[in-house]
């Protein structure tokens, strides 16, 4: 069976756009959160990626590229520098696997409330608009595809990139996903699900609690991340470093409703995953949960988990990482990948932060800030569960 | 955020209406090289009155963005993809001609009666 590497990681995230730098400042739990659109009527907190566009683009070139987009060609773009991937094969052999969950929501935002509607409002929202960029840059030829399954968009872009370099359709994909949606018509509407968390003022940063028993929803947030994923045969021939390997994937649906999880659609995710790389609960040391900090997702994630590790589940390690980079929705799969990923490198899982009394119906191993080692970690998952029902989850092994 | 925010000026659409009568100060090709300078960073001295827009490195895209700054900027409505306009100056002279003309009441074809009289 043909591996699959990861030979490249790229982010442009709250938490910056440096792999190692961000995955530190999770190490020490600092929450990106912070309040924004204050003359909303209620008020509101989200996690916005800094980015300054014009490292990437010129300002002819931005004309009808919206910021999802935009961060979606710098987030490949240091994938693909940090895989060394570039020219190293046909331009019809590289595929590009994108994740988005919305689109590119400034740009219908700016439709709405303003006094005429630019020329460019369809192809800057087009969801598919950040991977034709993404192709266009990296002039990919093969096949160019996007993923719109909600929160698990990434997550599924990426596990269909696994399965075309496994197959060989393709001898480079570029897999992950793009979330640009931090505007006040779509915070409002995300604030009338009612899914989001309560914050007093002074406490805004510390607002998402997974798994605890004061939780109440998650925050926003804003950000790309990409993966550059080749065969082992073929890292090998070049001399890539390979930064992990990506050793399972697991797909299904719920088919049950459409944004309540479902236990046992979870479960069969994680299982699929599992058999995929020929691992048991017990190899796998830590997990990347969904965690979004929803009185009734956690408490489903956490069965699901207990479910499948069985006797076994004090054994895997879990956190949260939502808690300090908020959900970024359609990217929130990739950028999670690429955490476990440095967990795996590091041997170091990111703690599960904001949870002072953990909810008894949550009885997970869950990663305290006090002991973030985890010298014998081999692999480990990230769990993405989407509004729709689909739930994926990707398995990656230490290279 | 970096999508260009909207123009809040009232715009009627077809109308062409003029509401400047202050003498201009600079040509409209000028005005033109400039806004193209400070909307897209296209230098003065690179794009020609009588090069293609194209060869200033815009593609189709950024030229239908172009157009509806444009409009903006000399507050008119320019009529729909007139494909005989690919130069600077070609787009100076149908911008000084549209805003020459009088209102475009005329263009306006005046109701049709729903019924015909007995």
């Amino acid at each position: 069976m043909i591996r699959v590497a990861v030979t490249g990681l790229g982010a442009i995230a709250p938490h910056g756009d440096d792999d190692r730098a961000l995955f530190a400042a999770l190490m020490r739990g600092e929450s990106a959160l912070r309040p924004v659109f204050p003359e909303l009527p209620k008020p509101a907190i989200a996690a916005v990626a800094p980015f300054d566009e014009t490292r990437w683009f010129t300002k002819l070139q931005l004309a009808g590229v919206d910021r999802v987009s935009q961060i979606a060609v710098a987030a490949a773009d240091l994938a693909m520098r940090d895989a060394a991937a570039a020219n190293t094969c046909e331009s019809e052999r590289i595929g590009v696997y994108g994740g988005c969950g919305m689109g590119g929501a400034a740009a219908l935002e700016t439709a709405y409330r303003g006094a005429r509607v630019p020329p460019l409002t369809i192809p800057s929202f087009m969801p598919n608009a950040p991977a034709s960029h993404v192709a266009m840059r990296n002039q990919a030829r093969g096949p160019v595809l996007t993923y719109s399954v909600a929160c698990a968009s990434s997550a599924v872009a990426i596990a269909e990139a696994a399965k075309a370099i496994a197959s060989g359709e393709v001898d480079v994909a570029i897999a992950g996903g793009s979330e640009a949606l931090i505007v006040p018509g779509v915070v409002v509407a995300w604030q009338a699900m009612q899914t989001l968390a309560t914050f007093t003022p002074e406490r805004a940063a510390q607002a998402v609690k997974p798994f605890a028993a004061d939780r109440s929803g998650f925050a926003l947030g804003e950000g790309a991340t990409f993966l550059v994923l080749e065969s082992e045969e073929r890292a090998r021939q070049r001399g890539a470093t390979v930064r992990a390997w990506l050793s399972g994937w697991g797909t299904t649906c719920d088919a049950t409703h459409l944004t309540k999880p479902d236990q046992n659609g979870q479960a069969r995710a994680l299982r699929a995953a599992l058999q995929r790389a020929g691992l048991t609960p017990r190899d796998v040391g830590y997990c990347n949960a969904h965690g979004t900090a929803t009185r009734i997702g956690d408490v489903v994630e956490s069965h699901a988990l207990a479910e499948v590790w069985g006797d076994d589940l004090g054994t895997l390690r879990v956190s949260s990482t939502k808690a300090l980079h908020g959900h970024l929705l359609g990217a929130a799969g990739a950028l999670e990948a690429l955490v476990t990923i440095l967990a795996l490198e590091q041997r170091r899982a990111p703690p599960n932060v904001h949870c002072e009394t953990v909810d008894p119906e949550c009885r997970l191993n869950l990663v305290l800030e006090s002991d973030l080692a985890a010298p014998d970690l081999r692999h480990a998952i990230t769990n993405s569960f989407a509004f729709g029902g689909t739930n994926c989850v990707l398995l990656f092994s230490r290279a | 955020m970096a999508v260009d925010g909207p123009d809040q000026r009232d715009v009627r659409q077809g109308a062409g209406r003029i509401e400047d009568d202050d003498e201009e100060p600079m040509s409209t090709l000028t005005e033109l090289q400039q806004l193209l300078h400070a909307k897209y960073n296209i230098e003065i001295d690179t794009i020609g009155p009588d090069a293609a827009m194209q060869d200033s490195g815009m593609d189709s895209l950024a030229i239908a963005e172009f157009m509806f700054a444009v409009e903006d900027h000399f507050h008119i409505t320019l009529p729909d993809d007139d494909p005989s306009i690919n130069t600077l100056a070609q787009l100076a002279a149908l911008i000084d001609r549209v805003k020459a003309a009088p209102p475009a009441a005329a263009k306006t074809p005046a109701p049709s009666p729903v019924t015909e009289d007995k």
